[in-house]
């Protein structure tokens, strides 16, 4: 008898606990809004928690080989998923001068798209080499350094120098075998150390930021930082770095990546509970998501 | 005679005038270079085919006998130097080959030249015979690929490297015909854009916040001063206009 009161009892409390994570849009534990203000200007900051791998990060770098668009894509996936947020990612430009139209746009840099090669070619202004990889992590290393290491599919670890022709070609290969997301964007911080130079341009912006580091507990930590006022890439950046050195007080800030604001500042945020767009400017960009030449997202699976 | 305001107000709308053809008579007198380009496309050497065989891959002696223009003269040259050897590592004479040969010849190039459309061209066309080869030579598909990405990130390069010097090169003929071939191979020459090129594209995408809110940040002082003095005379020319014609059209009806 005693047995199947305990019994009962977990299933109903199993019950009530899956009926409350389906009541939420995603769980709150893992997501943290805040905001801080700065010489009276405002700014939003988005914590996710990625340690027991609920939170997840899709990238959409560039249409699909049929031609169809990122937006297109983002739709079609994100069908029955339960959206955390949605950002710009990097940066883009025209292949052709002639025509400007969006369709025809082609991210800067190096770039793969779940396997598929969009460009090779990399840029040697932007150092910061992100890797998304199919099961929903991102990991982001420093081109500056010369040699990466990524897994293999066998489990074990290769270190490749990306200056050399075969190893390139072995890093290729290895995106495609493994499908995974690769683009470039600047790097502002890397391993807890600032990498703008201080005569950076100077020209003042709204600025969005890509962090990830490591708390006092162990746990991986990202944020997504979003400047919604004009300023410079270097102020912008410590104002940052400050924040998860002092507010978050991280043991180890692993990189800090630059989001686009520019002609595609799209980032929607969704609400815990409801699940709809959270209609707060510190959270929200100028431009809607059919705007952007490519997508970062972040999911709760 | 002619009153002194309708004076003023023919004046204003000439200056109007001014300013708003500025931008036309600039594309009206824009030159385009639309010289054709050679079509010089280079086969490799058919005597060459049997490839080099000194099993120490001497530097002087592969570029004389099978060179580097050579798909099937290099898959020959690595089978006879693996042929010589008790293990049989294929990457290893390969990243051999192409680190001391390859590597010196196509990671870098000479920036002091003036830019030669066909000189591109021509790397293109080689990267293209190499990845046609590799489409044969599946076994050695991997190493075929390598050289040819070498030789269309030798030209993407080369046409970043002009095209940063020279932002007009964009408009070029020739720049545009050899970029579009590094587009096709899937190696985008990263293009340096203008703020001319930027504020067009932004106008041209209607984000009109993004628009204002750059042109402010970015521009001088002094800029900003010309601005706001272009929008006063453009819209006092206008409306002078409007009143000329206004009051022309009273008079003769």
């Amino acid at each position: 008898m005693k047995s199947i009161i305990v019994s009962l009892f977990f299933l109903l409390s199993f019950n009530a606990l899956s009926q409350n994570d389906s009541k939420n849009h995603y769980d709150q534990r893992l997501v943290k809004f805040d905001v801080k203000t700065v010489d009276n200007d405002q700014f939003g900051i988005i914590k996710l928690i990625l340690t027991n791998q609920r939170v997840k990060v899709k990238y959409f770098a560039s249409k699909d080989p049929s031609g169809k668009s990122v937006a297109e894509r983002f739709s079609e996936w994100s069908f029955n998923k339960k959206l955390i947020l949605v950002s710009s990612g990097t940066y883009y430009f025209y292949p052709n001068p002639n025509n400007k139209n969006k369709n025809t746009a082609k991210p800067v840099g190096v770039c793969i798209d779940n396997g598929n090669i969009i460009n090779i070619q990399t840029d040697n202004k932007l150092d910061a080499l992100a890797m998304v990889y199919s099961s929903g992590k991102i990991v982001v290393e420093n081109l500056k350094n010369k040699s990466i290491t990524v897994p293999n599919t066998n489990g074990s670890q290769i270190t490749l120098n990306l200056s050399n022709p075969l190893d390139y070609s072995m890093f290729l290969k290895w995106a495609k075998d493994v499908s995974a997301t690769i683009f470039q964007s600047h790097l502002f911080a890397f391993k807890g150390n600032l990498m703008v130079n201080q005569n950076a341009n100077s020209f003042k912006d709204y600025r969005r930021f890509l962090a990830s580091g490591i708390n006092n507990s162990g746990e991986i930590v990202q944020y997504i930082i979003n400047l919604p006022f004009n300023t410079t890439i270097l102020q912008g950046s410590k104002y940052a770095l400050d924040y998860l050195k002092v507010n978050e007080n991280l043991k180890e800030i692993s990189f800090l990546i630059n989001l686009d604001t520019g002609a595609q500042n799209v980032l929607d945020v969704y609400h815990p509970k409801d699940g709809k767009t959270i209609l707060n400017t510190n959270f929200m960009g100028k431009k809607e998501i059919k705007d952007a030449i490519n997508l970062i997202v972040y999911y709760y699976q | 005679m002619i009153p002194n305001k309708y004076k003023i107000s023919t004046f204003l709308f000439v200056v109007f005038l001014l300013i708003n053809s500025f931008f036309l008579i600039k594309v009206a007198l824009f030159e385009f270079d639309d010289d054709i380009i050679e079509s010089d496309y280079t086969s490799y050497n058919e005597n060459n085919k049997l490839g080099a065989t000194d099993s120490t891959i001497n530097k002087n002696y592969f570029l004389k006998n099978v060179g580097t223009k050579n798909p099937l003269g290099l898959i020959n040259t690595v089978s006879y130097v693996l042929g010589q050897k008790n293990v049989k590592d294929t990457y290893g004479v390969y990243k051999l080959i192409i680190d001391s040969i390859y590597a010196p010849k196509l990671l870098n190039f000479d920036s002091t030249l003036q830019f030669k459309p066909n000189r591109i061209n021509e790397l293109i066309n080689q990267g293209d015979n190499f990845k046609y080869a590799s489409t044969f030579f599946t076994k050695d598909s991997f190493y075929l690929k390598t050289i040819a990405d070498m030789y269309f990130k030798n030209a993407a390069r080369q046409l970043e490297y002009y095209q940063n010097k020279n932002a007009q090169l964009t408009r070029n003929f020739h720049y545009q015909y050899l970029r579009q071939r590094c587009l096709e191979a899937s190696v985008l020459p990263n293009k340096r854009e203008s703020s001319m090129d930027k504020f067009m594209n932004t106008l041209l995408e209607e984000d009109y916040f993004h628009l204002i809110n750059t042109t402010w940040n970015k521009s001088s002082f002094i800029l900003k001063c010309l601005i706001f003095s272009i929008i006063i005379l453009s819209f006092i020319g206008l409306v002078s206009f409007i009143k000329f014609s206004g009051a022309y059209f009273k008079k003769n009806i």
